[in-house]
């Protein structure tokens, strides 16, 4: 039981709030946190040495921010899953931190339940997505579809569909009811969105560096 | 006979002399007149140019405004959260316990507030499908966490109409006050919401098996039902309250 615990480690300046999330995850048989960093800079530096499977990211960090350490620690570590902490849902920082390499994120104000329920659904595959965000991907996707790429559009119809009733406001439920799915089904889909989110960006870089006459 | 060429020559000339002058003053005239309609149109440009300026400061100034409520108080008042939670974790005392669980419910209430806030400043919402979108997951999530069945249903909707900050969050709260009282007060086993309209919304919010309430009574009692009006006069709107057999059906309409 003990070897099968999730592994966490927490970037917040904080030193509070960093202690009471380390103590409410310490407090579960199924997950343990035992490294805490106040600064992105040290967390840059240990964690690509260490064994974590979730690091819990805050956004606004004195130096160099969350997003920064997300864009370093994401190609040091790609099995790590990173979750973004934030105070707001509807933030253009949460779908830049997302297009950096995030697999989801966590509002600080959430119920203690609810902080330990994100945790365990983004280790069994899942994510949130607010509505603002599903419609920030959607523009982000069409828009790659007016530029002629390698890849055709990345997103599924299934994928989009699901999008575009996210922007509507609709919840998980009631997508899952709408297609015929589980809602264990919307957040798998939800997942690979934000992997192809980023996918889509690290192409769209290549192909730039192709354009214009750098190899790679 | 000198005479008479000459004065065959000036019956020919003249005319000629008056038209051209005609033609000229008629020339000189729709240059002057095109100047004028030219220097006319620039400042009319230059007015526009000025109104757009105004406005691109007005919503620069609204987002950074956003964006600082957003970093320095939000996270603030999220320790305030955090702190609370480590008092009540470490005392004994449920008195204290009590207290200091208030202090994190209300830091807890004012940071959904403000993102409230902030979702009526920012200016990318400032449409039908913003208003919408928001509307239908506050609404579902509300009714979710207090156990009331619930739709959310829309009906030929102009998504694009652009709605400005202001109306978006007085209708926001509009609803949110009505789904309040609803929790708390009508008993409803389901609540169904309907959107619809092109020009204008209709927002019907049916209470099915509500106890119902009389609105006079119930702004009497100062159940949020006089802010309510007052916030929908406000924004030109119309609210109307009617009990049909068991169920208690409130709608609001507004001109977009």
């Amino acid at each position: 039981m003990n070897t099968q615990k999730i592994k966490i480690s927490i970037i917040e300046d904080i030193k509070d709030v960093a202690l009471s999330v380390q103590a409410m995850i310490n407090s579960q048989s199924d997950m343990v946190c035992d490294h805490l960093f106040y600064n992105a800079e040290e967390a840059m530096m240990f964690i690509p040495h260490q064994d974590a499977n979730i690091v819990i990211v805050d956004i606004g960090l004195p130096r160099a921010s969350g997003i920064d350490a997300i864009t370093t620690l994401k190609d040091k570590c790609p099995d790590v899953l990173f979750c973004m902490f934030t105070v707001y849902e509807d933030d253009e920082k949460i779908f830049r931190s997302l297009q950096a390499g995030a697999n989801g994120y966590i509002l600080k104000g959430a119920s203690k339940d609810k902080i330990l329920t994100s945790i365990r659904e983004l280790a069994g595959g899942g994510s949130p997505m607010s509505p603002t965000i599903a419609r920030r991907i959607i523009e982000t996707f069409t828009e790659k579809k007016v530029q002629p790429t390698n890849n055709a559009l990345p997103l599924t119809t299934r994928e989009m569909e699901l999008l575009q009733l996210l922007a509507k406001g609709m919840l998980y439920k009631e997508i899952a009811q709408f297609l015929s799915i589980t809602t264990g089904t919307v957040k798998q889909h939800i997942h690979k969105i934000y992997e192809k989110l980023q996918v889509t960006n690290k192409t769209e870089a290549i192909n730039k560096l192709h354009v214009n006459g750098v190899p790679y | 006979m000198h005479e008479e060429e000459l004065m065959i020559i000036s019956a020919f000339i003249s005319p000629l002399v008056l038209s051209a002058l005609l033609i000229w003053f008629f020339i000189s005239y729709q240059k002057r007149k095109n100047e004028y309609e030219n220097n006319q149109k620039d400042a009319q440009l230059r007015e526009q140019e000025l109104i757009i300026q105004n406005q691109l400061n007005l919503e620069n100034e609204r987002n950074r405004i956003a964006s600082e409520m957003h970093d320095d108080l939000g996270s603030g008042l999220t320790v305030i959260k955090y702190l609370s939670d480590n008092i009540v974790s470490k005392t004994f005392d449920n008195g204290i316990k009590e207290d200091v669980n208030k202090i994190a419910t209300y830091s807890t209430v004012l940071v959904k507030n403000m993102s409230e806030i902030i979702w009526a400043m920012n200016s990318r919402f400032d449409n039908v499908q913003g208003l919408i979108s928001y509307l239908r997951r506050f609404a579902l999530e509300f009714l979710d966490d207090n156990n009331i069945s619930n739709s959310f249903l829309e009906n030929d909707i102009n998504y694009k109409i652009n709605i400005s900050g202001e109306k978006r969050r007085n209708v926001f709260l509009v609803v949110k006050e009505l789904l309040n009282n609803s929790v708390k007060y009508s008993n409803a086993k389901e609540i169904i919401i309907s959107i619809s309209g092109q020009s204008a919304l209709e927002i019907v919010i049916t209470e099915k098996y509500s106890v119902g309430f009389d609105p006079l009574i119930m702004k009497e009692k100062g159940n949020g039902i006089f802010n309510i009006e007052k916030r929908i006069s406000s924004i030109d709107g119309k609210i109307s309250y009617k009990k049909e057999d068991n169920d208690m059906i409130i709608k609001i309409f507004l001109h977009l």
